[in-house]
């Protein structure tokens, strides 16, 4: 059988934070920032008389007045080149009004053509496929791309008691990434992301024409996103290999014995460039006075980095597999033993200085290129045995235990056996009663028990080691230091008592099915990275962490079908609801909470970690709140209207969702069918590092809910010299626009309570409909066998919570530990549309 | 039974991967050990400690010296004196991290028996602390670098671990001199392994470690016991700094750690930091009303034609244009240019010059004060006279031994200080202390401004330091605990940080 498919996707941003349309102000966070200062120049007032922030035309820091459409300068003067060779000056004018769209002018619709064919032959015994694919996507970033193609190998032999199974994948893929920029190496979404209402889009995205270029580009500190797009790129390699291979002899109808092995090869490559960049004489005399980036930088270098790498895991398995019915029993028994071999290397090579311009090559370095070198291995030896038995189809019992050798933890450590036992009782079939009942159709009540251990450290965990000092070798002259994390030599591996009950009942000839299940899981050992007190010596270190409980509900009910009429129409729906409640029973040593090492500071002003806390749910959220009154109002300041910072950080609420439901229903007439998936999380917050960001700049609407006015902090207080306070009714903070937002809540050290919000969603997460062409039609054609069409989309629509304005909660910028927690620098969300065609021959 | 042995042994064998780590040593000597840990004290001190975030630049500002460009906004908290927990937390951290370099150190010596190494660790570690509880106070000292063994250390008595530190010096001295066979050579990026050096450096910090401690009430008993111990061994002598460099040269990451962020990169473009900080007008009216030639080592002319230099005031919106970060001497007459350079001058001498520990002057600025109070025997007026020169010669020759040049620091430090002026001449100054501690302070701009700041809280002198105009928080006498402390140690921080305990102004 020969299979073609066709699939055809357009991707287009989803969600954009809504945009400031009141205010003019100029885009750019943090520009010409160190420590978070933005540029102020002379030439341009930034206030007026009252203290309100003034129109800038070449910088965000205005917090302007309204907009009132009349035409003002963007950026500062630049140079026309004309073609009779004369050189005039221009500063180009735009309406000082919102163009009303955002910032989307800045990321395209990404397509993705995707071909699928693949040629099946054979029986199961003795069959053979293969498959070819290619796709081939554009990126919502200009000039990002990807590329795939892979190749599938599989079949089967067998002849008299021996058989052979192999198979082998290969695919090849390439990826271009838009880089950093060439001023402060900031990603494109967050340079796209600081455009202000009114400024042209389309015309500064020329970064050849005279507004778009390095020497004209509006913003005096902010580089033109569409320059990285063009200039600076990541590009990366991956050649991936997936082979196996295994034989057996089955002698008797019992007795199967199997030797497999089986190889995982990912090589991988990765060089990136970024140009130099060479203003302009002019650009280079300041035009517009604010010591702008090319007066500051003169020169951008060319860059280029590279590293190459492979990991590899080879494994070989041996199994023997008893299988006989004894009577009324069942018994299905494998013995096995195993290995599994894991090694990576990787090198890379930097040259953040080029010589001859734009020549990519690491030997045309400035001074010493930076070099590294990393390999790792490790080894795992298991053995295991799994035997079920059965009696009469209605009674199953499954016993299985393994005994694990691993290379990663200390002799003493390194072996753990862990024993797993299920039982399940179809009564349906077992009690008479209830056997060929119309209404329930089928039940079965099952329950588990099981030991699960895991070692999810990488290699050389267990002894401190040195690093080489910062700026070594000088020369000949090395220089070694401690690592800023400790280690355990005694590590142990982590260790899961799992525990469930479940009940499957089928009602009316299982049109309706009902999934309920409750389990029980006690993870103790947990290894974790942590933060610990500087003054240890340490800053971090990878421990045996504490014990965590996990229990919780998993409830599915599906009606397959809801209706069905003798026309051919059919209606199913299901419905999936999960419950999640997770506690910390116990800490390394003793200690009652610990942070969790992970990157929430990266870039975020403030300070939030993610903590594990005795007697709480698993990973709590906690940054600094406002100082507040006994009744939690918050206190400011008499003077200045502004609340201050509470130095102790506040448990704002877990991160992990605690509530999962889906919904899942589908509507199908003849050969075509209509499906849609939805669903819903909540019980967790999210703190939106992105809103923090934007305010800075003064973009988003976030920052204009005051108006820019003063106001009175809602309920706020003042405290009283007795120590009790009082509620505040007058005093204003004294300014509601560019101090506020882009000073007191992005200062260092500032709260993120204003940045924390439910992280609860409703999704339209799938659309799709199909259409199977009738047989009948086909059979006309002779020669194809099957064909169908379907059209799809993906994340529709979204409702949030009114409290969450940035974005889409599932776009959390990490998906480790560090979830709950967005920013500037991820890409936005994106919806999807597709179409797909498939035929058979 | 064979078969069972023989799959144990070779299971072992096969699972034998992971040691050694071919990433990383797990032992370092400490001939090793000591370069490592001597560059990043140096680079904590005059630059970053970290490598981004800096250390002092905020004494810049505080104590006179620096201002920020008129071209930038800076942050509010910092002019108004607000500074949050999150302030200065990374230097925290990389104290204690670079002190547990020293104890790695300290106990490598114990293993290859070499003393020298152990003493000098010792010393360091008492250095670091100093500076630990000269800004934070009580800190975690005898419970502190013990990994997990103890993850909450407890916070001791500032004064009790001041105590503790000069014994530890002491100690360390002893350690030095029991081991004369140990020469640490190159690896000894500070004093190539000179005993003699490592022992006067010593009593330096000793004595730095008793100033500090100049108004505490009786301390007279504790100056004269651990004073006396010092014997004819003596203090870091004139042109005599302990000056650190590993071979810094113009290459990223590895210049003068100062001339890298505050100066320029390697292709000789500005930093954002020497962009950012500018001179202050209050240090600049100092040195011109005192006539003082320095001023254009510590400061390059403004780029308004109409000012030779221009000064900004800390709080106050200022105007671009400013003077920057040391200058190539021209309004001293002495304009010495290397074509290599842009101003190889008294602050940025060149990515591959000396960093700076403790200076030569402020060794003879220190041993002046410890005379004039009659704490060790010399004539004060001489030692100060002294230090001003060694500042002289520090910012004119420092990196070029041109004995003409010599001559000539020498005597326009001999013309300065001979001038009658109050607090410039010391016999004509009505208060030798404040005359001390001005030219101290006069001499250490940009070069150690944290002991500027530590006798400004201990003496009040300069006494007539601008505030900034913004301020609406008092000036800080210290900073305050940091946030991961509070995230990691909470049981044991300080509720309230208290004042420290020298601290008088």
């Amino acid at each position: 059988m020969i299979n073609y498919s066709f699939t055809g996707q357009v991707e287009e941003l989803s969600y954009l934070p809504p945009q400031n349309t009141q205010f003019g102000s100029y885009g750019g966070e943090a520009a010409g920032s160190i420590n978070g200062v933005t540029g102020n120049a002379g030439q341009y007032p930034s206030t007026d008389r009252n203290g309100f922030y003034l129109y800038q035309p070449y910088e965000n820091q205005s917090f302007g007045p309204l907009y009132n459409g009349k035409l003002v300068p963007l950026g500062g003067p630049v140079q026309i080149h004309h073609k009779d060779g004369s050189v005039t000056l221009d500063t180009l004018k735009v309406p000082y009004s919102y163009h009303g769209k955002g910032v989307r002018d800045w990321f395209n619709k990404a397509y993705t053509i995707q071909h699928d064919f693949s040629f099946s032959n054979g029986n199961k015994d003795n069959g053979f496929y293969f498959s070819v694919q290619d796709v081939n996507k554009t990126g919502i970033v200009p000039n990002e791309k990807y590329e795939r193609t892979g190749f599938r190998v599989n079949g089967t032999n067998k002849k008299g008691i021996f058989f052979i199974n192999y198979n082998a994948n290969y695919s090849k893929i390439s990826t271009q990434e838009v880089g950093g920029s060439f001023f402060q190496g900031r990603p494109y979404y967050f340079n796209a992301f600081q455009t202000p209402g009114q400024v042209p889009v389309n015309l500064e995205k020329n970064i050849d024409g005279p507004y778009g270029d390095v020497n004209g580009f509006y913003s005096s500190y902010a580089p033109n996103p569409a320059w990285q797009s063009n200039h600076s790129f990541n590009r990366n390699k991956d050649d991936r290999f997936l082979g196996g291979v295994s034989i057996g002899i089955k002698p008797t109808d019992w007795l199967t014995l199997t030797a497999r092995t089986g190889i995982t090869y990912d090589g991988y490559s990765s060089k990136s460039t970024i140009d130099a960049v060479k203003f302009s004489t002019f650009a280079l005399t300041d035009p517009t006075g604010t010591s702008d980036m090319a007066s500051q930088l003169k020169f951008v270098p060319a860059a280029t980095s590279l590293y190459a790498g492979n990991t590899t895991q080879i494994s070989a398995d041996f199994l023997a597999n008893f299988k006989k019915k004894f009577n009324d029993f069942s018994v299905d028994l494998t013995l096995g033993a195993t290995t599994k071999d894991n090694t990576s290397k990787y090198e890379s090579l930097s040259a953040a200085s080029l010589v001859i311009p734009n020549f990519f090559n690491i030997s045309n370095v400035q001074g010493v290129p930076g070099y590294s070198e990393f390999s790792s291995q490790r080894r795992l030896i298991g053995g295991f045995g799994d035997l079920t038995v059965g009696y009469k189809n209605w009674l199953f019992l499954n016993v299985t235990g393994r005994k694990d050798y691993t290379s990663l933890l200390s002799v003493a450590n390194r072996s753990y056996f862990y024993p797993q036992a299920n039982l399940g009782f179809v009564f349906t079939d077992a009690l008479p009663f209830l056997k060929d009942n119309k209404i329930l159709t089928y039940g079965k009540l099952s329950g588990s028990i099981s030991k699960v251990y895991q070692v999810s450290i990488p290699e050389y965990s267990l002894r401190n080691f040195y690093v080489l000092g910062a700026g070594f070798p000088f020369g000949s002259q090395a220089g070694y230091g401690q690592s800023s994390s400790t280690l355990d030599p005694n590590l142990k591996p982590e260790q899961t008592l799992a525990k469930e009950i479940d009940i499957e009942l089928g009602f009316l000839d299982n049109r309706i099915n009902f999934k309920a299940a409750y389990y029980k899981e006690n993870t103790k050992d947990q290894t974790l990275p942590v933060d610990i007190s500087a003054a240890t010596g340490f800053t971090s270190a990878q421990i045996n962490t504490g014990e965590l409980e996990n229990h919780g509900y998993e409830l599915d009910l599906n009606f397959a079908p809801v209706v069905s009429l003798n026309n051919g129409f059919r209606w199913d729906f299901g419905a999936n609801l999960s419950i999640v409640q997770n506690k910390v029973i116990s800490l390394y040593k003793g200690l009652k909470e610990i942070a969790i090492l992970n990157t929430l500071n990266s870039s975020f002003s403030g300070k939030a970690d993610i903590y594990a806390i005795v007697g709480s749910p698993y990973p709590i959220l906690k940054t600094p709140d406002f100082l507040r009154d006994k009744m939690g109002r918050v206190i400011v300041d008499g003077s200045t209207g502004l609340p201050s910072v509470d130095p102790v950080l506040k448990n704002v609420g877990q991160t992990n969702p605690k509530y999962r439901l889906g919904l899942n229903t589908s509507f199908s007439f003849k050969g075509l069918r209509l499906s849609v998936v939805a669903d819903y999380r909540a019980g967790n917050v999210i703190l939106n590092g992105i809103g923090q960001s934007l305010d800075f700049g003064g973009t988003d609407a976030h920052s204009t809910q005051n108006g820019r006015q003063r106001f009175v902090w809602p309920n706020s207080v003042l405290l009283n010299a007795d120590g009790t306070s009082s509620p505040n009714k007058n005093v204003t903070v004294n300014d509601g626009g560019y101090t506020l937002y882009s000073g007191f809540l992005n200062s260092a050290g500032a709260a993120g309570t204003p940045y924390v919000t439910s992280a609860a969603f409703w999704k339209l997460r799938e659309l799709s409909l199909s259409y199977t062409i009738p047989q009948r039609w086909l059979d006309q054609t002779k020669f194809i066998k099957k064909a169908s069409i379907g059209l799809v989309g993906r994340n529709l629509l979204m409702w949030r919570p009114k409290s969450n304005t940035f974005t889409d909660p599932e776009f959390s910028e990490d998906n480790s530990n560090a979830t709950g927690y967005t920013t500037v620098n991820q890409t936005p969300p994106t919806r999807l549309y597709g179409i797909t065609a498939s035929i058979s021959f | 039974m064979i078969f069972a042995a023989f799959l144990a042994a070779s299971c072992k064998k096969y699972l034998a991967v992971n040691d050694p780590n071919p990433n990383n040593p797990v032992s370092v000597t400490p001939d090793l050990l000591l370069p490592g840990a001597l560059n990043k004290t140096v680079n904590m001190m005059t630059a970053t400690s970290d490598g981004a975030n800096l250390s002092f630049d905020f004494l810049g500002w505080w104590m006179g010296y620096w201002c920020v460009s008129g071209t930038y906004v800076p942050a509010t908290i910092d002019l108004q004196y607000a500074e949050p927990n999150t302030y200065k937390q990374e230097l925290w951290a990389n104290l204690y991290r670079n002190i547990n370099d020293y104890k790695n150190l300290e106990n490598a010596g114990v293993v290859s028996a070499q003393p020298f190494y152990t003493g000098i660790a010792k010393i360091m570690e008492a250095y670091d602390f100093q500076t630990l509880v000269d800004l934070w106070g009580n800190v975690p000292y005898s419970q502190a670098l013990r990994g997990t063994n103890l993850l909450l250390p407890k916070y001791d008595d500032a004064q009790t671990i001041y105590n503790s530190l000069l014994k530890q010096i002491d100690t360390g001295i002893v350690l030095i001199k029991s081991d004369m066979v140990t020469t640490a050579g190159g690896n000894d990026i500070m004093f190539g392994g000179d005993h003699g050096k490592w022992v006067r450096f010593a009593n330096t910090v000793k004595l730095r470690i008793l100033i500090r401690q100049s108004q505490v009430p009786g301390i007279q008993t504790l100056v004269t016991a651990e004073l006396g111990t010092v014997g004819s061994d003596g203090y870091l002598m004139p042109k005599e700094g302990a000056y650190v460099n590993p071979g810094f040269q113009n290459s990223t990451g590895k210049s003068n750690p100062f001339w890298e962020q505050y100066g320029y990169n390697v292709s000789l473009a500005t930093t954002g930091s020497n962009q950012y900080y500018k001179a202050a007008t209050y240090g600049i009216t100092f040195y011109q009303n005192t006539k003082d030639s320095r001023i254009g080592y510590f400061y390059a002319p403004s780029a308004v034609k109409s000012t030779k230099y221009l000064g900004g005031v800390f709080g106050d919106t200022g105007v671009p244009g400013e003077s920057g970060i040391g200058g190539n001497g021209s309004d001293g007459g002495a304009t010495i240019q290397d074509p290599t350079l842009p101003t190889p001058s008294g602050l940025l001498q060149g990515s591959s010059s000396d960093a700076v520990l403790i200076s030569s002057f402020e060794s003879q600025f220190l041993q002046s004060e410890a005379a004039y109070r009659g704490w060790i025997s010399g004539d004060p007026q001489a030692l100060y006279n002294e230090a001003i020169t060694e500042s002289f010669e520090y910012l004119i020759i420092k990196s070029l031994k041109d004995q003409k040049l010599v001559k000539y620091a020498d005597s326009s430090a001999n013309a300065y200080y001979s001038q009658p002026i109050n607090n410039v001449n010391y016999a004509i100054s009505t208060n030798k202390l404040q005359a001390i501690i001005t030219q101290k302070w006069a001499a250490l701009n940009g070069i150690s401004m944290l002991e500027a700041y530590d006798d400004f809280r201990r003496t009040g002198f300069p006494n007539d330091l601008p505030q900034s105009a913004q301020a609406n928080h008092p000036f800080p006498r210290r900073l305050l605990y940091p946030q991961t402390e509070q995230s990691t140690n909470a049981a044991n921080v300080p509720a309230t940080p208290a004042k420290i305990f020298w601290v008088t102004q």
